[in-house]
């Protein structure tokens, strides 16, 4: 390289600059702040070599208004993208980051009955923004489900739909899906779909129950066959419920007591089918022991539901007990409501 | 979810900067220095940008991909130094056009209304 010899009133403006480009943001002065240096450097001298020692003063003077005002600017569009970056959304991308939090939000939804649809309305934005498939079709799976739940089968089925030809990586996700895919049948009375989907939804290895459940799906050998149970309850063949529900039963985890009420008051619901009410309402009353700790009201309908197969079958004896703690559950619920509103 | 292209005409207007780093860049690439001092030239030293206003603009065009930058290389007609060389993208050279398209329609109107004349002149 060749060695160039620096004017002293060059250098000694250069050092001046060079302390001054401390006022520019971190970011920016990582960036451009050699290039600034040694643009500055190489202008002093040209203007020192043609305008003397006046030029080079003029020139710093210029430089500095410039300084200033590009500092202040700079300075305004780092707060800016610091404000954008706090509020996310906004930013582009921000999404993505957000989509990191949204197994967290499926499992939060996932215990709690309010602001189900916009947690999986979200987490189907987000996901999409980070092209992760997998967290999307969980998401579209909890969202069918929820369709499902007021009684829109229909739209349950577009959902899945949306999600065949996605490169869905997770087999424990395609299995959930068929299993919904036979609850959105059986809702609609279809029994021979309904019936393809449950085969599609149990021909899957050990290893798809096995496999890290990070998106929160609940997927388990116990949860299939509450599945396939209910979906034959739908059916209007408690025959073939009964002995999937108490296989559910057994595979249940004792822990999991939203989902256990519910398998509770499908296996109600069964008995009173087949005639046998005592355990029917051995299954309501457990159902509303578990819902003392849940006050979900889904349960609540549900056992309102079995209430009401009693009352049809003339056991007051069962109906004025449920109808005595579901009251008084109720109450629960309400005091609950008003001390957390 | 295909990218949409990008129409030049949502840059529009640039500012003053930014338009005169394009021309800069339009005849071939340069560093940041060689840019200053075209624009220096070309404008009779009317338009003198500082550091800190060329760096800036530098950094939002190549954000926006109106310039991207080359490896760093010496320069022998100066001081031998590594310097960084910026060019014009396609995008780039796109937007510098319809720049110069509004420009001269307003010059067109300034005519019409005998702010300026025929010529160019006052």
């Amino acid at each position: 390289m060749a060695s160039v010899r620096i004017p002293c009133q060059v250098a000694l403006a250069e050092s001046c600059y060079r302390l001054l480009l401390l006022t520019y943001p971190a970011h920016f002065r990582r960036t451009y702040g050699y290039e600034m240096a040694q643009t500055f450097r190489a202008w002093c001298r040209e203007t020192l070599r043609a305008e003397r020692n006046l030029g080079l003063l003029r020139l710093c003077g210029l430089t500095l208004s410039d300084l200033i005002a590009t500092s202040l600017k700079e300075h305004g569009r780092s707060l800016l993208h610091r404000l954008k970056q706090l509020l996310g959304v906004m930013a582009p991308g921000g999404l993505e980051y957000l989509a990191l939090a949204v197994p967290l939000r499926l499992q939060v939804a996932r215990y709690t009955d309010i602001g189900c649809n916009s947690y999986y309305g979200f987490a189907l934005k987000a996901a999409l923004e980070a092209h992760n498939y997998d967290l999307w079709a969980a998401s579209l799976g909890r969202m069918g489900l929820l369709l499902l739940s007021s009684a829109q089968p229909q739209q349950t089925l577009m959902l899945l739909e949306e999600a065949q030809d996605a490169p869905i990586q997770s087999a424990k996700i395609h299995s959930w899906h068929a299993a919904i895919e036979a609850e959105a049948y059986s809702y609609l009375g279809n029994s021979s779909a309904c019936k393809k989907a449950l085969e599609r939804a149990k021909d899957t290895s050990e290893a798809t129950f096995s496999e890290t459940d990070i998106y929160a799906t609940g997927f388990t050998r116990a949860r299939l066959a509450s599945y396939e149970g209910s979906c034959y309850l739908r059916l209007n063949q408690p025959e073939h419920a009964l002995p999937v529900l108490e296989q559910a039963l057994t595979l249940i985890d004792p822990t999991a007591i939203r989902r256990l009420s519910r398998l509770l008051t499908y296996l109600g619901e069964t008995h009173i089918r087949l005639g046998s009410e005592r355990q029917a309402y051995e299954y309501a009353s457990q159902a509303l022991d578990l819902t003392y700790q849940t006050q979900s009201l889904d349960i609540l309908r549900h056992v309102r539901k079995l209430r009401d197969g009693f009352l049809t079958r003339g056991e007051s004896s069962y109906t004025k007990d449920l109808d005595r703690r579901i009251e008084e559950i109720q109450a629960v619920i309400a005091t609950v409501g008003r001390f957390h509103g | 979810m295909g990218q949409k292209a990008r129409e030049p005409e949502a840059m529009l207007p640039l500012t003053p900067a930014v338009f005169h780093i394009l021309l800069a860049l339009a005849d071939g690439e340069k560093h940041g220095y060689g840019i200053m001092k075209e624009v220096s030239q070309r404008t009779g030293g009317s338009m003198r940008m500082g550091p800190g206003t060329l760096y800036g603009s530098i950094g939002r065009m190549l954000a926006s991909g109106l310039i991207e930058a080359t490896d760093e290389r010496p320069n022998s007609e100066m001081d031998d130094e590594r310097r960084r060389y910026y060019r014009l993208t396609e995008f780039g050279l796109r937007v510098a056009r319809a720049e110069s398209r509004r420009l001269d329609q307003l010059l067109q109107v300034a005519r019409t209304k005998h702010v300026l004349s025929p010529q160019g002149g006052f």
